[in-house]
């Protein structure tokens, strides 16, 4: 029945961009009620009921405002960049295990085995977007907003990378469905936890901390938002954009968020695995549903905390961002490893 | 080396999450209307005796007293044989006014008094200034 | 010449004079109601209560005479008591009106009772009310305010030499009041507001005009006649509200007249000239034609007719003037009222000796007219009819002004800078006390615009005219100051 597995994978693919890009508008009113809750205040609360249609007027709002090109831009980068920001972190959620497998069909848009690595290298091409648009805006404080960003996100991808090394030499795999599949024995078998290897606990509990610091980073969000600090750049790499350009810029950054928070749930959260609610061999209709749930609910917590994070913490200075991306993430990541190593070659090869 | 004090980031933590579940401050304004506390200083009135004249005897104190200047006052004589004095014109600029109720401080007569009247708009200048009239029928 | 020890220091007293005068006159400060140096002492008010050491109790200063060795003590907690005593009593049927009384802020009873005495009243019984009413045109009497010091009294005794006030009723109940039928109505019967230490008498034309402290005060000097009195422009919201007499023994000592006080209703009515025609180039144009005559006003400044002077002489041009002269001298006291109603005539015949009646027959005419009650005298007409080009000055809108080819309004005294030379030959500073209106330039400005001169400001002007006017010569506005000086030849 290959056309009814075709339909399937189609109809699981759809639903992953749908989550995709649903989730942003989402995380938008999420952000700006859990921010105004931080700051005792109620949010937006006027659009709809309890202001959920709020992103739809702020898409409504972003539409029809003025496209605005700055003169002696580069008008042709000016127009790639946004959608090189937005793109890249939309595909990366092809290789993403949403859930357990219904039937026969996994709900995975794309059955990847090396889908982590496909993951970083797609997730690195959206810092060409906030250089090249920082560049092409023709505006000095665009271009060190951009610059910025590409520093940030090098200094940051080594991090990123050891980190999510942990998770992968827990797994002894690449492949995000071997990856989910080696947590489902049980919530101590997660590889923040040690994947299943008490020795290791340190280490998974390091690695998911230095993950979602090196994550924070990427995605450009405080306590690391330099590239678009108004205080000293206005706006960053994005001054010059408006309109549904400036949305791009901006669903970019959220659809990237969606997109970390998920990696971190697949690799060190056990995925859409939860005793007691999903089990690996139910392949029912109901089973796969729930472990969708479960793999949703985890990813939210995560986005949660981007985003109390980002209201408790301030800004760091750009010295104190390479002090610790360089001085501190780096070594301590390196360390992590080679601890891991070590307990792998002391627990019989296998972590 | 910097001091990296993982424990306070927890506890800065801990603290927005208290905001986050905790009493909120807004008053959401055309639904909630806000009721100022006794003695709130808001617009000024002149208040009237048991006979509805005015109370006011043109002093002068209230000008005296204001710190921005905003009280202008012409005084004449009185048709009333109780008193000397009363104002022919009573003045106040409400846009220079700094609602600091010295002038009901300073009134001898208790003639001039802070409403807790606030949400008075004005599409001009001049609507703001309040007249002998405007100031007596509030 | 007795010697006295006052407040520890030895000080010489000319013979005759009372402890207060040695006082006042060694700078030792003594309050009081009833005494003024311009009226013989009475000695009721008892403020001015001192230690002497002639006698076991305190004495009224302004009566007890110097004699030798006597030591005066004016401070002191004995002294402080008794004037807190004596203020008590005042205060008794003083009425807490000061919030709308006119005269608070330069009170008396309002100062020292701040001064010596805490503000509690110990008294319990009603307040004896007592009448309030015109007693003249120009004043009216809170009475329940007096407190009995008769200075005014005095004063239309010794100086106006009228009489018409006197203190009625006994004890508490006395109270200034006139006879019937015989108001206060003398040259200069509001003198006694000024000399009310409270505020008993009131000026019926400032009454409510101004709380004193709003008020702005410019010393300057009356121009309503020659004499020149010293005073003090109380103007609020560019309006004069009054003006107050000031101290100077040569000119006017403390004393000025109902007429020179009230005589400012002109500076805003409506007849007021403010839009001006023409330029000063465009006098000066017309002029250099030939046959042109200038006629001038004895109520210009000094700078004014000195600039006038150097027109005339550019122009070739002669100079009549316009005068005023209205009633017979009178004196009160050390006040002379002049029947010469213009401020600087004495000037004008030092600058141009004897003064010329208006020229005939000229083509051209610049009349500078600043007397304001004056408006075109028939040989002033005649001449204005008889000539091609008019140009006008003036203060007030008129016949003369509709017929003018060139306008330019006239500021009036109260409104620039300059100096007057009076009766006695004395130059005393005028200065600006309110604003113009709008539209109208100083003389001083715009003469020099007509003369093509580097403009200079009034100061500037009496420099230049010092240097060449032998009469002011040696005298600048430094040397003036607030009292005036004599100028050469007097």
């Amino acid at each position: 029945m290959v056309t009814k597995d075709v339909l399937y994978k189609l109809v699981v693919f759809l639903a992953t961009v749908g989550i995709a890009v649903g989730l942003v508008p989402i995380m938008t009113i999420v952000e700006r009620r859990v921010a105004a809750f931080i700051q005792n205040r109620w949010g937006p609360n006027r659009v709809g009921p309890w202001g959920l249609l709020q992103p739809v007027a702020d898409g409504i709002k972003a539409f029809f405002k003025e496209e605005f090109v700055p003169a002696r831009a580069d008008r042709l980068l000016h127009f790639i960049a946004p959608m090189l920001v937005f793109v890249p972190p939309a595909i990366g959620f092809a290789v993403i295990p949403w859930g357990n497998q219904i039937g026969s069909v996994k709900l995975q848009a794309v059955n990847l085995n090396i889908g982590v690595l496909f993951m970083m290298s797609v997730l690195s091409i959206a810092v060409y977007g906030l250089a090249i648009g920082g560049w092409a805006s023709n505006n000095k404080w665009s271009l060190l907003g951009g610059l910025r960003a590409s520093a940030q996100l090098i200094s940051y991808e080594l991090t990123l990378g050891l980190a999510i090394l942990v998770a992968i030499m827990m797994a002894e795999s690449v492949d995000p469905q071997v990856i989910v599949a080696k947590q489902t024995r049980g919530i101590l078998s997660w590889n923040v936890f040690g994947g299943g290897n008490l020795l290791a606990l340190p280490c998974g509990l390091l690695g998911i901390l230095l993950l979602y610091t090196a994550a924070l980073a990427e995605n450009n969000r405080l306590p690391f938002d330099l590239p678009e600090c108004e205080q000293e750049l206005v706006g960053g790499y994005h001054t010059e954009y408006s309109s549904m350009k400036f949305a791009m810029f901006f669903m970019g950054e959220y659809v990237a968020m969606v997109n970390m928070s998920a990696i971190v749930t697949m690799l060190y959260l056990g995925g859409w695995y939860f005793p007691g609610i999903t089990n690996p061999a139910d392949h029912s209709w109901l089973g796969g549903i729930l472990s969708v749930g479960v793999f949703m609910a985890k990813t939210f917590a995560i986005l949660f905390v981007y985003v109390w994070i980002r209201w408790t913490f301030p800004r760091f200075k750009y010295n104190q961002l390479m002090n610790l991306g360089w001085k501190g993430l780096l070594p301590l990541s390196l360390a992590n490893v080679a601890l891991l190593a070590v307990v792998g070659v002391f627990t019989g090869g296998k972590p | 080396m910097t001091n990296y004090n993982i424990g306070s980031l927890f506890k800065g933590m801990f603290r927005t999450f208290q905001h986050l579940v905790g009493k909120k401050a807004t008053l959401e304004y055309p639904e909630e209307k806000y009721i100022p506390r006794k003695g709130y200083r808001g617009e000024h009135r002149l208040k009237k005796d048991e006979q509805g004249r005015m109370k006011c005897v043109a002093c002068f104190m209230c000008a005296t007293a204001c710190p921005a200047e905003c009280i202008r006052i012409v005084a004449g004589p009185s048709p009333w044989p109780d008193r000397d004095k009363i104002p022919v014109s009573f003045e106040i600029d409400l846009l220079k006014c700094i609602y600091c109720g010295m002038c009901e401080e300073a009134c001898p007569c208790d003639a001039i008094e802070l409403t807790p009247t606030f949400t008075q708009i004005a599409t001009t200048r001049e609507e703001k200034i309040y007249d002998l009239q405007k100031l007596m029928n509030r | 010449m007795p010697k006295i020890k006052l407040n520890g220091k030895e000080v010489e007293v000319a013979p005759g004079k009372t402890v207060l005068q040695a006082c006042v006159d060694n700078g030792a400060f003594v309050p009081h109601y009833c005494w003024h140096p311009g009226l013989s002492p009475a000695g009721n008010c008892r403020m001015c209560l001192v230690k002497v050491s002639n006698s076991r109790k305190l004495e009224a200063s302004c009566m007890y005479p110097c004699s030798d060795n006597l030591e005066v003590t004016t401070e002191g907690p004995e002294v402080a008591k008794g004037r807190q005593d004596v203020l008590e009593f005042m205060l008794i049927n003083h009425p807490l009106d000061c919030p709308i009384c006119d005269k608070a802020g330069e009170c008396d009873l309002q100062d020292y009772t701040y001064a010596y005495r805490g503000g509690v009243s110990r008294f319990r019984d009603k307040k004896v009310i007592k009448h309030t009413k015109d007693l003249g045109p120009n004043v009216r009497i809170w009475g329940s305010r007096c407190i009995a010091c008769t200075r005014c009294v005095r004063f239309c005794e010794e100086v106006a030499g009228t009489g018409e006030l006197c203190l009625v009723n006994r004890g508490d109940h006395s109270v200034v009041d006139v006879f019937p039928t015989i108001p206060i109505d003398n040259p200069v019967s509001l003198n006694v507001v000024d000399l009310c230490p409270v505020g008993a008498l009131i000026d019926r034309n400032f009454l409510y005009q101004a709380r004193v402290w709003f008020a702005r005060e410019t010393e300057s000097v009356c121009a309503s006649c020659a004499r020149g009195c010293n005073v003090k422009i109380t103007a609020l919201d560019n309006r004069i509200k009054r003006m107050v007499p000031r101290v100077n023994a040569d000119v006017n000592t403390w004393w000025m007249c109902d007429e020179g006080r009230l005589n400012t209703r002109y500076l805003a009515d409506d007849r007021r000239l403010t839009a001006s025609k023409g330029s000063a180039r465009d006098l000066d144009a017309a002029a250099r034609k030939g046959n042109f005559g200038i006629v001038l006003s004895t109520y210009q400044t000094i700078e004014e007719m000195w600039l006038v002077k150097r027109l005339a002489e550019a122009w070739k041009a002669p100079v009549g003037f316009l005068t005023l002269t209205r009633g017979e001298r009178k004196k009160f006291g050390g006040l002379v009222i002049e029947p010469d109603k213009t401020p600087n005539r004495r000037f004008a015949e030092k600058l141009f000796g004897e003064l010329k009646p208006v020229p005939a027959g000229c083509k051209g005419l610049f009349v500078l007219n600043g007397i304001p009650e004056l408006e075109g005298p028939p040989e002033l007409m005649a001449a204005a009819n008889g000539a091609e080009f008019l140009a006008v000055s003036d203060l007030r809108k008129g016949p003369l002004v509709e017929k003018a080819q060139v306008v330019l309004p006239a500021c009036a005294w109260a409104e620039k800078d300059g100096t007057f030379m009076n009766v006695d030959g004395r130059v005393q500073r005028i200065r600006k006390a309110i604003e113009p209106p709008a539209a109208v330039r100083a003389e001083v400005a715009w003469l020099q615009e007509a003369l093509g001169t580097e403009p200079l400001s009034a100061e500037g002007v009496f420099l230049q005219a010092a240097k060449e006017v032998p009469a002011l010569a040696g005298l600048d506005y430094g040397k003036l100051g607030n009292q005036g000086a004599a100028s050469n030849g007097h």
